[in-house]
């Protein structure tokens, strides 16, 4: 956030302050010295006094503390009694569902959570493992598509001309998709194409899935980022810091990464921390819909869509999925939009 | 019989059903061959040439009401040269007449004559059949039913394509049948089926079919009066010669039946007629349509559903709804397909030792309702079933991981050298790939090596039912719908040099001249004598051969509102006997 190298941390605040429609707001009754501090610096510290963006915080960490460790916090809970087998988020063990595979053992020292209808899989390390894909397919295309979204948009708005034109066409092109249609189609296009022959045992073409989702997600993620990014660097480059450094002959990466990145530090992580949790829903809504991750791979969405139907006679399945993933997201969007206040010196909390 | 509820049953279809009974691979393998001339009175389908309407009255049954029927699958059409699907045969039996038909008696089904007078004459050397045609049979708009007009129906059937999901016995069995190509497309001399006069069909055959009768009572030989085909527009509205007639049909959506005023309940033994109408509802979803019916509010009451029970209802009605369910056989015998051709004998004998049944069953989300254990391949309800198990398979339990090792091991295989299996596995199905795991799992813990190849499930279809593929077991059919009882329509199609040679794959992908003999010796007998020797050959292919491991039984189950009476399976179609039913107002 905070960029030692910006040479001239001054105007990035006051262009912050400028871009404000009401110029009025930048009101002299402003009491804390802001003189030497980066946008970014300014944003932390509103950030740290927000309660709700610290307990946001907290949530996520613990998310991924669970996704870190979910085989130690399977390895806990000991070896079944009936199978005499460690628990595993894959290992299916018929013998605690009864014929009709309803579960024989509900929440107990060995299954913390239950286990799955049908197949008897333990419900807790399924859950523990489920976080995995989905903070990982949401952090990495959230990242993904930021630096995609980021390096269009600062070509098209700085170079202009063809290249923009070129890049703005594109960018109108993908948003002009039906996304969620075209996902349903394309998933298991691509992991046919990725597949090639016809080979591919369950695990394989899991892992193989688990990339082509983050792909596909990135392919149609970085639109909005590039638009937005686009924008601001076509107004950024007329200004007179700007104009000064390539007036005395700063090289052009230099003056995109030294001069004009650092002023947009706030809308792209404002972007990014938005982008994660949308990512998230939409791999469980793709999981969910069927063509998101594929056995044996634990996901919440896959979760939500098999324990759905048994909810009346078996709600312990269904629970702690729900309970997880609307938990995250809404962690990671408040958190979302604790960042934007934080760097939106319009706001007031 | 082509499995219409694929869709429904998630387990079925993920078990690559589908292409067991619906495939048309599995389809052109009915070689449905026959001898002898004698009638048999079968365990289920008993003869009556006799049976004179009106049929018997149920007791305590009272007319009016509509009866609606909520289900899963939507059928593609109602033209009657293209029907081979369990639904449309049960809505059919409301609203068209063939030439003999089945009834439900005590339970048990009957073949009784419908439009015709018997149940067909044969001639001296089995080739020529004829039936008579009763009188006073109309049409929905009162015209008569002529000869001519079953004639054409029969014709229309070769249709390629306005019959193109139709059976194709027609073609093997009926003169100059293999490359007719029906009334508009084909020869028009062709004779194969001819009208002596209004009232008289006669079937000329290429060789013996001793179980034409039960053939006859398909859609196919429903009249068509050739006047009024309007070819593929026929199916919106097919003329009406039973009890019901088209009232409304929306395609993909619902049909609606009224009472059709030419029906003469006088010539039927078959139908009864308690319901003012019907409404059939087409893609409905099972749960939601299930859980309605079960609390039978309003309408719901009045409705039934003939999709598989969700397990999530299973305790509802196995307690208090009791009342509202009914279960029963159906004519589908379900196997674990192996390429015999691929592996060796002591190697298939260890897999069926550790065939996880149960643990697939659970993970399929099968229920004790949707499936009884089978050790045999002939379905109990077929005459001349066998009942015997064979080393202790007997469809049931979690296979047994020890003995399977240690048979693997006197076979020459162990954990440096493991016995690869192959398998094609569908992966766009959920519950198809929670079955993988599972079945995964546990042959691995008898020490197979498994490779499961994963393909979404229509490529599955095509690379399972063509011989020669990658697999080395799991390929086509994974079960057979018998299409009338008699197990000629079991084992000749799915067993042996003649069925191999339709194209398709059969149970072992295996051709010996022993199981040819064997089948060609009893085709020879008559019908009596066929039976209990089908049931000898049965239990012989599986100790000697066992080119498949049985596996289930499918059942038939019916779900249904309080106010509907008097619902049974047909043990042939595992479907409701639809014409008993009445509704209690």
């Amino acid at each position: 956030m905070e960029n030692p190298l910006n040479a001239m941390p001054g105007a990035a605040f006051e262009i912050e302050a400028e871009a404000t429609p009401p110029p009025a707001v930048v009101a002299p009754e402003h009491k804390d010295v802001r003189t030497g501090r980066s946008p970014g610096q300014v944003a932390w510290d509103r950030l740290k006094k927000d309660k709700v963006a610290i307990v946001c915080a907290v949530i996520i960490l613990f998310f991924i503390l669970v996704a870190i460790f979910a085989p130690l916090l399977t390895a806990l809970q000991g070896t079944d009694p009936t199978t005499g087998l460690p628990a595993s988020p894959d290992r299916t063990n018929t013998d605690l569902v009864d014929i009709d595979g309803n579960p024989l053992v509900g929440m107990s020292p060995h299954h913390w959570l239950g286990v799955e209808p049908r197949l008897g899989r333990d419900l807790f390390a399924r859950w523990a493992y489920g976080a995995r894909p989905s903070l990982i397919i949401g952090f990495v295309a959230a990242a993904a598509s930021t630096i995609i979204g980021v390096t269009l948009g600062l070509l098209g708005g700085y170079v202009g001309g063809a290249v923009d034109r070129v890049i703005s066409w594109v960018v109108d092109f993908f948003l002009s998709l039906p996304l969620l249609l075209l996902v349903l189609a394309i998933v298991p296009i691509v992991q046919l194409r990725i597949a090639g022959g016809n080979d591919l045992t369950a695990e394989e073409l899991s892992t193989i899935r688990f990339w082509v989702i983050i792909a596909v997600l990135v392919a149609f993620g970085w639109m909005g980022l590039a638009r937005l990014v686009r924008g601001e660097v076509k107004s950024l480059r007329e200004r007179e810091f700007v104009q000064a450094a390539r007036a005395i002959g700063v090289p052009t990466h230099q003056v995109l990464f030294k001069e004009v990145l650092p002023n947009l530090v706030g809308p792209i992580i404002v972007s990014a921390s938005i982008a994660v949790p949308a990512y998230i829903t939409f791999e469980a809504t793709l999981s969910y819909l069927g063509a998101g991750l594929v056995e044996p791979t634990a996901s919440w969405g896959r979760t939500i869509s098999d324990a759905q139907n048994s909810f009346a006679i078996y709600p312990l399945w269904l629970w702690p999925s729900v309970i997880a993933l609307s938990a995250l997201v809404l962690a990671l969007s408040l958190l979302g939009d604790s960042i934007r206040d934080a760097f939106d010196p319009t706001s007031r909390r | 019989m082509r499995w219409t509820k694929v869709l429904t049953v998630g387990a079925a279809a993920s078990l690559g059903f589908v292409a067991a009974c619906g495939a048309p691979a599995a389809n052109t393998g009915n070689n449905g061959a026959s001898g002898g001339n004698d009638k048999v009175e079968g365990a289920a389908a008993a003869l009556d040439p006799n049976a004179k309407g009106p049929a018997p009255e149920v007791p305590g049954a009272k007319k009016g009401g509509t009866l609606t029927v909520s289900y899963s699958t939507v059928p593609a059409n109602f033209d009657p040269s293209d029907q081979f699907y369990q639904d449309t045969a049960v809505i059919f039996s409301l609203t068209h007449r063939a030439l003999t038909t089945f009834t439900m008696r005590n339970g048990k089904m009957v073949l009784v004559p419908d439009l015709a007078t018997d149940l067909g004459k044969s001639s001296e050397d089995g080739l020529t059949w004829t039936f008579t045609l009763k009188d006073g049979i109309k049409y929905e708009d009162g015209t008569p039913v002529k000869a001519q007009d079953i004639v054409f129906a029969a014709k229309r059937s070769f249709d390629p394509d306005l019959a193109a999901n139709g059976p194709t016995y027609q073609r093997e069995f009926f003169k100059g049948g293999a490359d007719y190509q029906g009334p508009y497309k084909g020869d028009k001399n062709w004779n194969g089926v001819e009208a002596k006069d209004d009232k008289t069909v006669v079937f000329h055959l290429e060789k013996r079919f001793e179980t034409l009768p039960y053939f006859v009572s398909f859609n196919q030989f429903t009249p068509i009066p050739e006047a009024k085909d309007k070819k593929a527009d026929y199916q919106l509205h097919p003329l009406a010669t039973g009890p019901y007639m088209f009232d409304k049909y929306t395609p993909g959506t619902e049909l609606t039946l009224k009472r059709n005023p030419n029906w003469d309940p006088a010539t039927d033994p078959a139908r009864n007629d308690y319901p003012d109408a019907f409404h059939f509802k087409f893609g409905q979803d099972v749960l939601k349509t299930q859980t309605a019916i079960l609390a039978s509010n309003g309408d719901d009451a009045t409705t039934l559903n003939w999709d598989s029970i969700d397990s999530s209802l299973v305790p509802q009605i196995e307690g208090e709804k009791k009342a509202q369910f009914e279960e029963g056989p159906s004519s589908c015998v379900i196997m674990v397909n192996m390429d015999a051709t691929k592996i060796p004998m002591p190697v298939r004998k260890a897999i069926a030792k550790a065939w996880p049944f149960d643990s697939i069953h659970k993970a399929g989300g099968e229920t004790s309702h949707s499936y009884s254990p089978a050790s045999t391949i002939i379905p109990p309800q077929i005459p001349g079933h066998l009942d015997y198990v064979v080393d202790g398979m007997n469809g049931k339990g979690d296979g047994d991981a020890a003995a399977a090792k240690k048979m693997l091991a006197d076979a020459g295989y162990g954990p440096d050298k493991p016995f690869e299996l192959t398998y094609y596995y569908t992966n766009d199905d959920d519950i198809a790939q929670k079955v993988n795991q599972v079945r995964k799992q546990k042959l691995q813990d008898a020490g197979f090596k498994v490779t499961d190849i994963g393909v979404p499930g229509k490529e599955r279809r095509k690379i399972v039912g063509k011989p020669n593929g990658k697999y080395n077991m799991l390929q086509s059919p994974r079960g057979w719908c018998f299409d009338w009882p008699s197990a000629d329509s079991i084992i000749p199609p799915t067993i042996g040099s003649i069925a191999l040679s339709q194209g398709g794959t059969t149970f072992g992908n295996f051709s010996d001249a022993k199981i040819d003999a064997e089948i060609k010796r009893i085709q020879q007998l008559s019908i009596t004598d066929q039976g209990p020797e089908w049931g000898k050959m049965d239990k012989w292919l599986t100790e000697n051969y066992l080119l498949a491991i049985p596996d289930y039984n499918d059942k038939g189950n019916s779900v249904f509102g309080t106010k509907v009476m008097n619902v049974h399976n047909n043990p042939n179609k595992g479907m409701p006997e639809i014409t008993q039913i009445w509704i209690n107002q």
